[in-house]
């Protein structure tokens, strides 16, 4: 019993982190129709600059880091992705791919493809025991901001103006701007949103593995995207439940394959969203009523 | 000075013409019905006057004011309302969420947005009951009214509609055109698309035939409707232009 509450607060906390980054990933892509690989960028240079600002406190990192990669994604937005808004997919999957690619190399030529180590809170690295059960601080920190964060975005979606624009404009972007939405504002504010999103994927996720190098946004983003295409491209809380649900997959085959088969799990999870993909290729989470958009 | 001036414009799908030098006005106050075959262009028009789709050449006027070119959403914002073919009625959002993506700045502060909410509400009591639900579910007649609310909400000084009654039950297409004749006489100024023109005949006040994406006949409503012209119009204009 022990060693399943800790594999499930393990899932959660892991499946926490992907479901920010599916998240991030799945509002752009659900109003704009663009798949953003240098989301990845934005979660790793978030990551960067929390290392390169860290001796000035926590609070400090944490602001810069938001701060900088908010920037990052909205001059992103406005230098890259809007000339070619509206153009066929693949020129908008090449454009995302191009920018990511720059941000990576980039990345590498600043601080080489080495990881660094990066300690962010250690005093989160301890475990604290629960009823007999040792569970590390960070994972329940990381549960706690992810459910705040996911219930904050949704309050902003629900509730304010520019939250049901952003929902209206990810339905029928056309429409939306029929009626006077302003195409560049709800554009600019969803970047600005996965921006954050980015970040805090960045730092809960730095803050367990203590490790910092160029390519740990890809891994993230990666996992991000499978999320979302499990979750049902286009569905924001298919995104959420697909991250979360990929999280709980990985963690409980590391736990439950035999020893032998564990250097494989990634091939597992894959296998399982492809077993997804055919047995229900509009997602796990999205109702079957949901129309199909063009 | 009409409200709504084309001249000469053209409008196409990349080499295809869908508009071809198509010009027309409309005095403010008045009603006019677009009539017209499948793929006469009927659609197009209304995307191409809302400021969805690019001009080929000619030009818009409203008010006097150049808008081709204009982005669609600052065409909106100048008072021109579109009714949109197939109600596009945003999914996942809940009836009062359509409502409020329509409200425009133009209405002014709180208290006057809340009382076009309640007007809506009192022209369309079906949207006031259902406000919370999906407004996906609601059926086809609902969702029509729903449209022409979220449009409306924008205080347009130009409705556009594209094919209102299409796919609906009888009754609802009976409370739209009753819809339609009171904004009609509240002094709106109307451009009404219908494929079957035998209802439009009660609204507008002049007509016009539209084939093959251009202008094939036009004039007051009453004289049209009884003109073998416009059947024959029909006839001869089936299917797309070449
Ligand atoms: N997005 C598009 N891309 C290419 N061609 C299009 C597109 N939309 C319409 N067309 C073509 O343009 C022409 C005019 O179409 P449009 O939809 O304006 O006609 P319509 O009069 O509204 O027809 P309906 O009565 O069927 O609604 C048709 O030949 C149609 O096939
Ligand atoms: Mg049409």
């Amino acid at each position: 019993m022990t060693w399943f509450v800790q594999a499930l607060v393990d899932a959660t906390s892991i499946g926490s982190i992907y479901a920010l980054t599916a998240l991030g990933i799945g509002l752009i892509f659900g109003i704009m129709r663009l798949i953003n690989f240098a989301h990845a960028e934005f979660i790793t240079i978030a990551a960067y600059v929390v290392m390169l600002t860290i001796a000035f406190g926590f609070p400090v990192a944490l602001f810069a880091a938001a701060a900088g990669v908010l920037i990052l994604a909205l001059l992103s937005e406005r230098l890259a992705f809007r000339p070619v808004r509206g153009a066929d997919p693949s020129t908008l999957l090449i454009t995302s791919f191009a920018l990511s690619y720059l941000l990576q190399n980039t990345l590498v030529l600043i601080f080489g493809a080495r990881p660094s180590g990066l300690n962010i809170l250690p005093e989160l690295s301890q475990p604290i025991l629960i009823g007999g059960v040792r569970l590390p601080i960070i994972h329940l920190v990381t549960i706690a901001v992810t459910v705040l964060l996911l219930a904050a975005t949704g309050a902003f979606l629900r509730k304010t103006r520019m939250g049901i624009e952003m929902r209206a404009a990810a339905a029928d972007f056309e429409m939306a701007r029929l009626l006077g939405i302003r195409a560049n504002r709800v554009i600019a504010a969803a970047f600005g949103l996965s921006g954050v999103l980015a970040t805090a994927a960045a730092i809960l996720y730095v803050a367990q593995t203590g490790v910092v190098e160029p390519r740990l946004g890809l891994h993230l983003a990666l996992i991000g995207f499978v999320a979302t295409v499990v979750g049902g491209m286009g569905s924001l809380p298919g995104a959420v439940l697909g991250g979360l649900a990929v999280g709980m997959v990985t963690v409980f085959l590391q736990v439950l394959l035999p020893a032998d088969l564990r250097p494989y799990r990634e091939a597992f999870v894959y296998l399982a969203v492809i077993l997804v993909l055919v047995l229900r290729p509009q997602g796990l989470f999205r109702p079957a009523s949901a129309r199909e958009r063009v | 000075m009409a409200l709504l001036d084309l001249d000469g414009i053209d409008v196409r799908y990349g080499p295809l013409p869908a508009l071809r030098d198509l010009s027309l006005q409309l005095a403010e106050g008045e009603t006019l019905g677009v009539v017209g075959p499948n793929g006469a262009g009927k659609t197009t028009l209304t995307l191409a006057i809302a400021g969805a789709l690019p001009l080929f050449s000619g030009t818009i006027r409203f008010d006097g004011r150049s808008i081709a070119g204009l982005r669609t959403e600052d065409v909106s914002a100048l008072g021109l309302a579109l009714v949109p073919e197939g109600r596009r009625i945003f999914d996942g959002l809940t009836v009062q969420e359509n409502l409020l993506v329509g409200m425009s700045k133009r209405l002014g502060d709180r208290a006057a947005r809340a009382r076009a909410l309640d007007e809506m509400h009192a022209m369309f009591p079906i949207l006031a009951e259902r406000r919370n639900g999906m407004a996906t579910r609601l059926s086809g007649g609902e969702q029509q009214q729903l449209a022409i609310a979220r449009a409306l909400l924008s205080r347009p000084r130009l409705l556009i509609l594209d094919e209102p009654s299409l796919g609906l039950a009888p009754l609802m297409v009976d409370k739209v055109y009753e819809v339609l004749l009171a904004l009609r006489k509240s002094g709106l100024t109307i451009l009404l698309v219908e494929q079957n023109p035998m209802r439009i005949g009660i609204v507008a006040d002049r007509l016009i035939v539209l084939s093959g994406g251009s202008l094939k006949l036009q004039g007051p409503a009453r004289e049209l409707l009884g003109d073998a012209r416009l059947e024959q119009a029909y006839l001869s204009g089936e299917g797309a232009p070449e």
